[in-house]
């Protein structure tokens, strides 16, 4: 008896180690990080000097004429109805929180990544937060652009931020914000649309020394547009486990409170 | 005397069989126990150096001893380790499987094999999650909560350690059940429900968490293995699915847990006090009704964990009220214990210092969870080292604090011997010092603004980081010197009688060690509960004869 609860010990460990290699030995499905959607950190990357950009006075410049002292990048598309409004009065935010000064120990560039876009609402969206900020440079420290196809392109593959166009219209595309050095160097990426001033300060003082730091929320904030209806199967998954769990668990109640009375009764 | 305890050691669970195998294959539920001390001792280092290693980064600003990475992987292990392999098993599976069957007057549980079984994947389990430190990518970065979607997307070792929680979480179910049917099946003859002793009662309630909640995580780890492995869209944005709702999946199991953890902690507090201060247990049906209570309103309070994930505004409402009213239930146990002390002639033991200091750590630990609890300061405090300390407060002064308080009430039932008391006196004394100095300290810089999961903070927080640090030390300190005296006691300590400290429920009233059946002849059980002192002289009468 003891020698076949032995094998069965054995057999059982066997049989699940085995099905623990199975599973780990397919990893993850191996995708094109192009293909994907969200950041992907470049930690260290120097953003190439000649990106082309339209402000939002219709000038053009290139990337390196834009960054000279700790920069903050960001990037949203100026129409967009969800996050991105969250992440700029996020940014807005924390600009009035942090001791640092705008435009004299940090800059702030908005760029577009919706090639359709032009400087004109690049405008608009720089006069809400002259408006908001009074109290801060915005007009010189914190600058709105969008770009051509290509030069976009080339800045999300750079920077690792991944956008994908929806059937529905607009983007697909995750929130953060990246810190980049006086010599254009990635040097953190602050991901959501809240920064706490002790990040940003901490994110600062690094960019400012090119020193880079990996990401700590790597919680990301996605806007997206879900639609409950076509995900039936993830809420059936957990009905019926759910309603599976909760009668096995009454049954066995019952069972143990029957059982109980039985004995009562023949003790009696 | 000692001729009857020499004899007691000889005809005990100990001698019954030699070799490793009469261990590891073993049905006996009290051998099954100790096999899980073991294990959770060995873990409980592991978890402590990672914790020590992690202030000893924060000695200082900017990096000092590790890599930002490698701090991230360092607590993430901390996490794990400390919670599926140290906390959620400690108390039920060491002292429930030793004292349950005891307590209940009987030789076993219900279902020995399933117990033995419970061990086994509790081993595996274990090794798979050790596993992942040296096969594979690299080991998980992705904290003890594994949110998607980034342990969706992350390179490192993920699916194996999910896998190794999800057996674990097996271990913890099949123990769950096996205690329900015991309670149910195997009460000694006139023990009715309302004569079982305390801590019977929480390991009950603790039972059906186990059995409920346990499931829930079990089915969201493997959704999360199916997303990573074969691309399922259930939580990642990006394949169609909702972050969130992992999120809440995680939390209806993880928070119900937490009471896993203290509700065995609050039971073995029931059983020390009434010994400590020799009478009954004040408000007996209060602390059993309250323990249920605990279980069944853990249930309602998860989306206190998500109030800055983007849930609807009265949601956050209606979770900040419930967990307000799990305070209820909690204070009641907090305000019969202390009654209980309440002119009791006291006898100053360790296991009744450690008890106290548990009411201590606790009540903070509860407070500043009120305040978590409460919406508009959550908020604020959220993600902050404030969270840690509180936690840490709740199950490391909590549950933690209540296993070395078990392990000093029953160590010389458990091993036949007694420790040095005067040592334990001054490893208790540096264990908590050094806690309240190292949480204290978390405690206040984290309402200051330091978050949480860094390895590194701005200059004006280096103060009280440095206190805490040091104050970690003499935590270390204490637990080793603790652990010393238990280890070496085990072996070349006192001989214990059978009932040290004038107990009497059911383990006093057999001999220590036990033999492997438990009881040579009926138990004396009193018509006035568990707890009815006027029954000692008997018990230790009886034991004398022996």
């Amino acid at each position: 008896m003891k020698k076949i609860l032995h094998f069965k010990t054995f057999f059982l460990l066997a049989a699940l180690f085995s099905g623990v290699f199975l599973a780990t030995g397919q990893n993850t499905i191996p995708q094109q990080e192009s293909e994907k959607l969200g950041i992907f950190e470049h930690l260290d990357t120097i953003l190439s000097p000649d990106i082309i950009l339209t402000e939002s006075t219709g000038e053009t410049f290139i990337l390196d004429s834009l960054i000279n002292k700790p920069t903050i990048i960001n990037l949203v598309y100026f129409r967009c109805p969800g996050i991105c409004p969250a992440l700029l009065s996020g940014l807005s935010n924390v600009v009035k929180e942090t001791d640092m000064v705008l435009g004299k120990d940090y800059d702030i560039l908005t760029i577009s990544f919706d090639p359709g876009e032009t400087p004109f609402l690049a405008k608009k969206k720089k006069e809400n937060y002259l408006r908001i900020n009074k109290n801060q440079d915005v007009a010189n420290g914190w600058r709105f652009f969008s770009g051509d196809t290509a030069n976009v392109q080339r800045l999300l593959d750079e920077i690792g931020f991944q956008v994908k166009k929806s059937d529905r219209g607009g983007y697909i595309h995750a929130a953060g914000i990246v810190m980049v050095s006086p010599n254009r160097k990635v040097t953190r990426y602050l991901n959501g649309v809240y920064y706490s001033p002790f990040d940003f300060k901490l994110a600062l003082i690094e960019a400012s020394k090119g020193r880079s730091g990996p990401t700590i929320n790597k919680v990301l904030d996605y806007c997206f547009s879900y639609d409950p209806q076509g995900k039936r199967y993830t809420f059936d998954i957990l009905k019926v486990s759910g309603t599976m769990v909760l009668t096995l668990a009454v049954i066995l109640l019952f069972f143990m409170i029957r059982a109980e009375r039985k004995r009562k009764k023949t003790n009696q | 005397m000692t001729d009857t305890n020499t004899t007691a050691m000889e005809q005990s669970f100990w001698n019954e069989k030699k070799g490793i195998f009469s261990w590891i294959f073993t049905l006996d539920h009290k051998r099954i126990a100790l096999l899980y001390l073991y294990a959770i001792t060995a873990f409980f280092l592991v978890g402590m150096t990672l914790g020590f290693l992690m202030r000893l980064e924060l000695i200082a600003p900017g990096q000092t001893i590790m890599e930002a990475t490698t701090y991230n992987k360092v607590f993430t292990f901390h996490g794990v380790i400390m919670i599926f392999l140290v906390i959620i098993p400690s108390i039920p599976a060491v002292f429930g499987n030793f004292m349950l069957p005891i307590m209940l007057g009987t030789d076993d549980v219900a279902l020995p094999r399933l117990n033995l079984f419970s061990w086994w994947l509790y081993i595996i389990g274990a090794s798979m999650a050790l596993l992942t430190l040296v096969y594979g990518p690299g080991s998980a970065d992705t904290g003890w909560t594994f949110y998607a979607p980034y342990s969706v997307n992350t390179d490192t070792n993920v699916t194996l350690l999910l896998f190794a929680a999800f057996v674990l979480g097996f271990s913890s179910i099949l123990t769950g059940l096996n205690f329900i049917v015991t309670i149910h099946r195997l009460r000694a003859p006139k023990m009715t429900w309302f004569k079982m002793p305390l801590f019977a009662w929480s390991l009950y309630a603790t039972a059906w968490i186990q059995l409920l909640a346990t499931p829930i995580v079990g089915i969201t780890l493997l959704m999360v293995i199916a997303e990573r492995t074969f691309g399922i869209g259930l939580f990642d944005p990006a394949l169609g699915g909702d972050p969130v709702l992992y999120q809440h999946l995680f939390w209806i199991y993880s928070h119900p847990v937490v009471y896993v953890m203290i509700l065995p902690a609050m039971g073995i507090i029931s059983e020390i006090l009434p010994t400590a201060a020799q009478r009954t247990i004040f408000g007996y049906k209060a602390i059993a009704i309250s323990s249920m209570a605990i279980a069944f309103l853990g249930y309602f309070v998860w989306g206190h964990h998500m109030f800055t994930s983007g849930m609807s505004g009265e949601a956050r409402v209606v979770f900040s009220f419930v967990t307000y009213l799990v305070a209820i239930p909690t204070a009641i146990k907090v305000f019969n214990w202390v009654a209980t002390l309440y002119k009791g002639s006291i006898h100053m033991t360790p296991n009744l210092l450690w008890s106290t200091s548990f009411i201590f750590n606790f009540m903070i630990g509860g407070l500043t969870g009120l305040i978590l609890g409460a919406l508009s300061v959550d908020v604020h405090v959220h993600d902050t080292a404030y969270v840690v300390a509180h936690f840490h407060y709740t199950m490391f002064g909590g549950t933690i604090f209540v296993f070395f308080g078990a392990m000093h009430y029953w160590f010389p039932k458990i091993f036949g011997r007694m420790y040095n008391k005067r040592l334990s006196y001054i490893s208790l004394t540096l264990t908590f010092i050094g806690f309240n100095v190292t949480y204290m300290a978390m405690l206040i810089v984290g309402g200051q603004g330091m978050p949480r999961r860094y390895y590194d903070y701005l200059p004006e927080f280096t103060t009280l980081n440095q206190i805490s640090t040091v104050g970690s030390w003499v935590l270390v300190i204490g637990i080793l010197m603790m652990i010393y005296n238990l280890v070496r006691s085990a072996k070349k300590g006192e001989i214990a009688t059978a009932n040290p400290w004038n107990g009497v429920t059911l383990e006093w009233q057999i001999p220590s060690p036990p033999p492997l059946h438990n009881f040579v002849k009926a138990p004396i059980l009193s018509d006035k509960g568990p707890y009815d002192f006027s029954i000692l002289d008997q018990v230790n009468r009886e034991n004398l004869e022996n």
